[in-house]
């Protein structure tokens, strides 16, 4: 009848292989991973065998994976707090105030970006060999902040728009001291993008393997202990050991997700 | 009073703490490693005498190896950005005009949800995807398709693989973001004007789209090029990487002069990446 | 006229989206070198009408001809149309004559033909010269005029304008309304224009089409729509008008006696006795004098006032009911003043619910 109903384009079938094979292709070594993770068997390939939990029995009771996953929680926990933190100072000066360096101070505070984790921790690691400061789980975490702070500030600053800026003038006319100004408008208006920002720094720590690597000494975090064991080739408890690295990350993430979408939500009402 | 207002107002002092983070944790450290890539390594010692040894060692040392590492560095980076763009594209197009729009932002988190798994362990999966008794051997030999297993890992086939795997997701991101925001009218004005749907892609969309190719490119060169894990996991020993060779002369060798050297040679390429993809920005704007 | 084919044909097309109609079945008729105007508020479907004719709404039902040829599964691309897009859509990585040649370009047409006549539409808009410049650079106005020459270039059948000036200011929508009149008459070329604002209508249309609720409330040249508005909403949207409500007591001689809170009133328009109808006037034809046969309707009270140049605007009332009058400027009204107003049965004008 109605000739768009009539007419199935052929492209429409081609979209759809490619969107299927990409997805394949995206998910096929994660898929690989968890579904191996679950063999019952010494090597994680084909055929499957399972399932069985004894890898992940394993895992959890690994007492240097335990102890390096504790010291990836403190490490990204707190190097994301601090990032978060200078990040969110920064952008509300750099946004509310006119600097002369504006320009500059952004460049500066973003260019971490464009350089290697490897530089970016070898030049950590030369500097304080200089100093005389050792390896350790903090010069890790002073690290991870360098990496984490050009990503918070830029999430931070594209929120804080000019409707933020009326409602903050808004507060000041009414009598509010400055602190209370950011105390109680602008941080809580932008709880959603500060928490954003503090999951997102977190998950990037959680993972960093290169300057975690050459920054800590006998305490480590996770990825190290887990480069560590690749050595030793192909097994399933390492397959259990990732499974349970992606679900954290995964669940992370998908706790932001429903965050900001609530957080979106909540701005289209309000 | 002043000390009053400079305490209180959070936007005048607000700046500096970051600031001073950066200078002292990034920009020192670089220009520390400016300075040791000018000194020397005797007898274990470092001792700042303001060589070029290091760069001539670049050139010179174990028959090229360094020179060799950067070459292969460029293949494998510019190879495997080309093709994360010729798989990111087709994706990111498809998301943004042919998926319905309440699927749109589910689809895009099922892309991007690996993105989240950590890097080593992203490696060593598709590790297990490409050994000689993996998913991908397996199935071809189940398939009838070849003889004998085949081993795909330790290869630089793999570390392509492996970046574009990772890259693909991240470009998907931006070129999908800027499609989005290309006007709908525009599209439509080409069509009205009699623009066939390939003439509205080659004329319209894709001029239009390269700012978020140009973005993307550019941040799967810098965090390819710069990147240990792949290589040294899926590349095996094969071929050397300029950030093997810089992880070599950290860790064997304790070489902190020619590492440092080899570290400013791997800067200096990022930032002609930089201009030049600046530079095509900013013409694309005219 | 002679019964010629028309230039554009709609027979019955409709649109819905769902439970929601956004266009009732409607048919209309366009003639070559028309100048039709769709007129209504946002949401009256006047907006979907122009897409369905440029082709990029499907009609749920309906078929739209053009020069007799059924065009209705035809896309966007193989119809004569082209469209001037509200946004002007303007293509921000080509130059202003790349813009205006792209048509061409599209239908093969080789580089130095299509180049001159880019030339020569953007001489037509008065932006000779222009061509080189990029779109950024270009003004409001100029860019409404780069839209214009890029949509006339390919020789459209039917050129549709989609609200074309509400993103300009008042002096220059003025100012663009004539030149689109006189493109329009120099190419004699016919134009769909849509718009929200009746008085652009009224000073560029040879026929308003009046639309609301997906249905034509009305149509024809912009006096008659005007002065013998054929519906109440059209007597309403279309400027100022005095409503007032009555019930229909008898016809003699093609006028109706009509019974109103302001007396027995005679229309020049026959009615069924018993029907309860509206009457509409029009503020400048309330009269304070009998002349002409005028009916006195009562001495009004004025409330208040406002100065508009050539007039007084004045707020009275009568009979409990509130009628806006205009004061010519030399004769100032006062406040609490008493004003004998008066009405021809000739400017009243019957409308039924």
């Amino acid at each position: 009848m109605r000739a768009q109903a009539k007419v199935i384009r052929w492209t429409d079938g081609v979209a759809l292989l490619y969107f299927a094979l990409a997805l394949l292709f995206i998910f096929l070594p994660v898929g690989s991973l968890i579904l191996f993770a679950f063999q019952d068997g010494l090597a994680p390939v084909p055929p499957f065998k399972g399932p069985t939990l004894q890898w992940f029995d394993k895992v959890l009771h690994n007492r240097r994976l335990m102890e390096a996953l504790w010291n990836s929680v403190l490490v990204g926990g707190v190097s994301s707090l601090v990032a978060t933190f200078l990040g969110f100072l920064a952008a509300f000066s750099l946004a509310r105030r006119d600097w002369r360096f504006a320009r500059g101070a952004q460049l500066l505070l973003m260019a971490p970006i464009t350089v290697s984790y490897l530089i970016i921790g070898m030049g950590l690691q030369i500097t304080f060999n200089m100093m005389g400061v050792d390896r350790s789980l903090l010069a890790v975490g002073i690290g991870h902040v360098v990496i984490n702070l050009p990503l918070c500030f830029a999430i931070v600053y594209s929120q804080l728009g000019e409707h933020q800026a009326n409602i903050e003038r808004a507060a000041r006319d009414l009598g509010a001291k400055e602190w209370q100004v950011v105390a109680l408008i602008t941080a809580p208006m932008l709880w959603p993008t500060l928490l954003a920002a503090y999951f997102i720094a977190f998950t990037l720590s959680w993972d960093e393997f290169v300057i975690a690597f050459l920054l800590s000494r006998f305490d480590v975090t996770l990825p190290v202990v887990i480069w560590g064991l690749l050595r030793s080739g192909l097994s399933p408890e390492l397959n259990a050991a990732g499974t349970l690295v992606f679900a954290i990350s995964v669940a992370i993430v998908l706790a932001v997700e429903l965050l900001l979408w609530r957080g979106r939500k909540a701005v289209a009402n309000g | 009073m002043r000390f009053h207002f400079s305490r209180a107002d959070l936007r005048d002092w607000g700046l500096w703490p970051a600031v001073l983070w950066t200078t002292l944790f990034f920009a020192l450290p670089l220009a520390a490693m400016l300075a040791m890539s000018f000194a020397e390594r005797v007898a274990g010692k470092i001792t700042f005498t303001w060589t070029l040894a290091n760069y001539a060692a670049f050139f010179t040392r174990a028959g090229g190896t360094f020179v060799q590492a950067l070459i292969n560095s460029l293949e494998v980076t510019i190879l495997a950005t080309i093709l994360s763009i010729l798989v990111a594209y087709p994706l990111a197009y498809i998301l943004a005009y042919r998926v319905p729009a309440k699927w749109r932002r589910i689809l895009l988190v099922l892309i991007v949800l690996p993105f989240w798994t950590s890097y080593v362990i992203r490696s060593y999966s598709w590790l297990l995807v490409l050994s000689q008794n993996g998913i991908i051997s397996q199935t071809l030999l189940d398939l009838g398709l070849i003889a004998q297993p085949v081993g795909l890992g330790n290869s630089r086939f793999a570390t392509v693989l492996g970046f574009v795997h990772f890259f693909a997701m991240l470009l998907t991101l931006t070129i999908f973001a800027n499609l989005i925001q290309i006007k709908d009218s525009y599209r439509r004005a080409a069509a009205d004007l009699g623009a066939n749907n390939w003439q509205v892609f080659w004329h319209v969309t894709l001029p239009l789209s390269l700012p978020g190719v140009a973005v993307g490119a550019f941040l799967t060169f810098v965090l390819a090029i710069g990147d240990y894990i792949t290589p040294q996991i899926l590349g095996g020993n094969r071929e050397l990487l300029l950030p093997q060779a810089i992880m070599l002369q950290i860790g064997r060798q304790a070489d902190f002069p020619l590492a440092s050297a080899l570290s400013m040679i791997l800067m200096l390429v990022v930032t002609v990446a930089f201009l030049v993809s600046a530079k095509r920005l900013k013409m694309e704007r005219v | 006229m002679a019964e010629a084919t028309p230039r554009v044909s709609l027979k019955g097309i409709a649109k819905s989206y769902g439970e929601t109609i956004a266009l009732a079945e409607t048919n209309l008729e366009i003639a070559a070198g028309e100048y039709v105007v769709l007129l209504g508020p946002s949401g009256s479907g006047k907006t979907t009408l122009l897409s369905i004719l440029g082709g990029f709404v499907e009609p749920s039902g309906g078929r739209v001809w053009i020069d007799g040829s059924d065009v209705t599964d035809l896309p966007p691309a193989r119809r004569p149309t082209a469209t001037v897009f509200q946004d002007y859509a303007l293509f921000p990585h080509m130059s202003v004559s790349a813009n205006v040649a792209f048509g061409l370009a599209m239908r093969r047409l080789a580089r130095a033909q299509r180049l001159r006549k880019a030339e020569e539409m953007l001489a037509l808009v008065g932006l000779k010269g222009f061509g080189e410049r990029g779109v950024h650079q270009l003004s409001g106005g100029q860019r409404q005029r780069v839209a214009l020459a890029r949509a006339i270039a390919v020789d459209p059948a039917v050129l549709l304008l989609d609200e074309p000036l509400g993103a300009l200011d008042l002096g220059l929508r003025r100012q663009m309304q004539e030149e689109l009149v006189r493109l329009q008459r120099q190419l004699n070329a016919t134009f769909v224009h849509v718009t929200h604002d009746q008085e652009e209508a009224m000073s560029i249309a040879d026929r308003v089409v009046v639309m609301k609720d997906g249905r034509i409330e009305d149509m024809g040249s912009p006096s008659r729509v005007y002065l013998k508005p054929a519906s109440l909403f059209t007597a309403r949207f279309m400027g100022e008008n005095n409503l007032i409500e009555g019930q229909v007591i008898g016809s003699v001689n093609g006028q109706a006696a009509v019974d109103t809170v302001l007396g027995r009133l005679l229309v020049d328009q026959p009615a069924a006795a018993g029907e309860k109808v509206h009457l509409a006037l029009r503020p400048e034809q309330l009269r304070f004098s009998a002349e002409l046969g005028a009916q006195a309707l009562g001495d009004a009270e004025i409330i208040e006032f406002s100065f508009q140049g050539t007039h007084f605007r004045v707020h009275c009332r009568l009979a409990g009911r509130e009628l806006m009058a205009r004061v010519p400027a030399e004769g100032p009204p006062m406040a609490g003043e008493m004003l004998p107003l008066y009405a021809r049965a000739g400017d009243l004008v019957l409308l039924r619910q």
